[in-house]
């Protein structure tokens, strides 16, 4: 199968893309609604907070022969559930959480839609997706940093106003984002210079 | 740039047309109007050889060379 042109695998992630790309701003218009509907109807709304902590053990594995000895089941990441009260000023954040999520989401996409949709019209150097392939990088890069950053934030007001006892929170920073975002960057260099030989090819007479 | 191409001075010796020079040498219309216009950032030595063979000519009389370099302080003298 071909990978450039029509009737390519770049055509098939193209159209993937696009389903992709609707499905995210319907899912959007819905969990936004939703959420403003909850909290106008509930008088309260649970949050869900994904933490890093130091490794609880939560239980016992026995093996079933004696090939292997007993083991323990540890967790070092979870979800804590809080219950809020609908408040403007958390529905606010709320809705701001999910428009920022969505919106990251929906501009990634887009931006990959584009440039598969270039690669179907063999226009693989295409100064846009330098352009388009950087945007992506960026974002990647911003979410890693923004997310542990928020994480340093949410792990002081955990710490400040919850017990934890021996539990201790940790904090956890995503390299894969940024990793991906590095070696965008990078790609986006290659394709600059992939646009540069073939506009040199072009006017090479 | 240094290097002039005077296609159409030789076209217009030979009293040939772009369309003409087109089918003869095998090259498109719009990559020979890239040439003619000084456009190109290359030549390949099978295109020169082709463009000779059918004006007739020498490849010095395509290309030719003018020192634009004595010609910028002047020129930014004036503009100054």
């Amino acid at each position: 199968m071909k990978a450039l042109g029509n009737k390519s695998l770049s055509a098939i992630l193209a159209r993937v893309l696009t389903v992709l790309w609707w499905l995210e701003w319907v899912t959007f218009a819905f969990v936004f609604t939703f959420a403003m509907v909850v909290a106008g109807v509930k008088k309260s709304f649970t949050l869900s907070i994904p933490v890093n902590y130091s490794a609880i053990t939560l239980r016992k594995i026995i093996p079933v022969n004696n090939e292997f000895s007993a083991g323990v089941l540890n967790s070092t990441s979870g979800n804590l559930n809080l219950t809020l009260d609908s408040s403007w000023q958390h529905v606010a954040l709320l809705l701001t959480a999910l428009t920022t999520v969505f919106t990251l989401a929906i501009m990634i996409t887009f931006q990959l839609k584009a440039i598969f949709s270039s690669f179907t019209r063999n226009l693989p150097f295409h100064d846009a997706n330098i352009r388009r392939i950087r945007n992506i990088a960026f974002v990647l890069i911003g979410y890693s940093v923004i997310q542990w950053l928020l994480i340093l934030v949410v792990n002081r007001v955990l710490a400040a106003n919850f017990r934890w006892e021996q539990v201790q929170l940790t904090y956890s920073f995503n390299l894969s984002a940024l990793a991906t975002g590095l070696v965008l960057i990078v790609i986006a260099e290659i394709f600059r210079l992939g646009a540069t030989l073939e506009n040199e090819n072009k006017l090479t007479i | 740039m240094a290097i002039i191409v005077n296609l159409d001075v030789m076209m217009a010796k030979r009293k040939m047309s772009l369309n003409k020079l087109s089918e003869e040498v095998g090259i498109t219309l719009s990559n020979l109007s890239i040439l003619k216009q000084g456009k190109a950032k290359a030549i390949r030595f099978s295109t020169l050889e082709l463009l000779c063979r059918v004006l007739d000519c020498q490849p010095g009389d395509i290309l030719e060379y003018r020192d634009t370099t004595a010609e910028t302080p002047e020129l930014l003298y004036t503009e100054i």
